[in-house]
């Protein structure tokens, strides 16, 4: 019941960006494909696509590969002192909202007053316009989302960890095993599921990315950092377009439920 | 010894990743501190005055309302959002009911979307029943995105949970 409520505006909401697939807003012209077409053959589509992979891909190893390694030491036998204390100072990024970090980070990539600017002019080292040249853009981008989400997935990973019983890792550590191995062959299978679901997430993430983008550089100088939410964006409000803004929509929900399948088929999880 | 030694370069390592972190909030907030003229000269140098002024201009000057707004739509969506995903995630894990994999499969299909797929149907469903102008138009549409990664991680947690008590009676010698 609870779920059927919650639902229908979800739902409807699939429902109608389907109808709307080939058809304008104002008076409807039914127009079969075309819209698709368009799409797949648009000069800026394999930019996007190339944009949003490689976010997946840098997301993958930074927030999850060394997230999961900072949560693997935080928990570690070592047993830091301050080891709550640092867990939530690396979490605070990731609650200040996207649309905040976004403008922040716009204020310090900033030529000429910007923070790495001026750190940079201190050791008398070659400035440059980071969010202006469209090579280095999106991946400025990208650096901005690691910083603010590491320290998620770190929490997240942490909260496994903790998770599993000592007994496991102690009877390890009578066995013989160094931490090292400890960590690969104890610690992260046991943490699978808790690992499946951040990964999920990043991917899901990589492809819905449309905040960040927005609120920096709006495509980038000259469509470089052009992703595929900010162009259903651009579609639906700015050319009026909403069948091309559907099909952008239902293109990232296809990638995404495709990736998802995948992920969620090879580790075979939720199997009990 | 060896233990002592990797522990202060532990140590120092997360010092150096959290001075990494903090370094952009506490970059903004010290210009948050500054005159304009003073943020313009040079953005790393410390403030002359502690303009706190700042800080009230800006409140004034509508920050209260955005607050406000902000606080009243969090924790509603808040409250409702916990609710239906803890009752769905526990559901999910805990019944083997028929439909469990096909509400499973709806419920994460959901966490693809996103808000500006469906923004302009949700304009006209919003219009329809009549709340468009108001906080519900907001937090409604929100609590319905957010439940599915919610639910996901829910149920990632609930599914560790072993399903028996540990039995503490299955080795109990003591009846004959």
């Amino acid at each position: 019941m609870v779920l059927v409520f919650v639902y229908i505006p979800v739902i409807f909401n699939f429902v109608y960006s389907f109808f709307r697939l080939s058809s304008y807003s104002a008076g409807k012209t039914f127009v079969g494909f075309d819209n698709y077409r368009r799409f797949f053959s648009d000069d800026i589509f394999p930019i996007m696509l190339k944009n949003n992979f490689l976010y997946c891909i840098i997301s993958l190893i930074v927030q999850v590969g060394f997230g999961t390694i900072v949560a693997l030491l935080l928990e570690s036998k070592l047993a830091v002192k301050f080891k709550n204390v640092y867990r939530n100072i690396y979490y605070l990024p990731a609650l200040i909202s996207i649309t905040a970090v976004g403008l922040m980070f716009t204020f310090i990539y900033e030529p000429n007053m910007g923070f790495i600017n001026s750190v940079l002019k201190v050791f008398d080292l070659p400035t440059r316009s980071w969010l202006g040249d469209s090579k280095l853009a999106i991946y400025c981008i990208i650096a901005m989302s690691q910083w603010q989400f590491t320290g998620y997935i770190t929490l997240l990973m942490v909260v496994a960890f903790q998770n599993i019983s000592t007994d496991y890792i102690e009877a390890a550590e009578i066995d013989g095993a160094g931490p090292i191995r400890r960590a690969l062959n104890i610690q992260l299978p046991l943490a699978k599921e808790q690992l499946l679901v951040c990964i999920i997430i990043t991917v899901i993430g990589a492809f819905k990315l449309y905040t960040e983008v927005y609120a920096t550089t709006s495509g980038g100088p000259g469509n470089s950092s052009q992703v595929l939410g900010l162009y259903l964006y651009q579609q639906a409000f700015l050319h009026d377009d909403l069948g091309m803004a559907a099909v952008a929509g239902v293109f990232i929900f296809a990638i995404t439920v495709v990736l998802s399948i995948i992920q969620i088929k090879i580790t075979g999880s939720g199997k009990d | 010894m060896k233990k002592s030694i990797l522990k202060i370069l532990l140590n120092i390592f997360f010092v150096i990743l959290c001075i990494v972190i903090l370094l952009p909030l506490f970059w903004i907030i010290l210009n948050s501190l500054k005159t304009n003229q003073e943020l313009f000269v040079n953005s790393l140098a410390m403030p002359k005055k502690l303009q706190f002024i700042n800080y009230v201009k800006a409140w004034e000057m509508g920050l209260y309302k955005y607050f406000g707004n902000s606080i009243l739509v969090s924790s509603v969506s808040l409250v409702f959002i916990l609710a239906l995903s803890s009752f769905l995630a526990y559901g999910l894990t805990r019944f083997n009911t028929k439909g469990s994999a096909v509400i499973l499969i709806f419920v994460l299909g959901g966490m693809a979307l996103s808000e500006q797929v469906a923004l302009v149907p949700l304009y006209k469903i919003l219009k329809a029943i009549h709340i468009y102008d108001t906080y519900f138009a907001v937090i409604l549409p929100y609590i319905a995105f957010r439940i599915p990664f919610t639910v996901f991680l829910m149920r990632s947690f609930f599914i560790s949970i072993p399903t028996e008590p540990p039995d503490i009676h299955k080795n109990n010698y003591s009846h004959y």
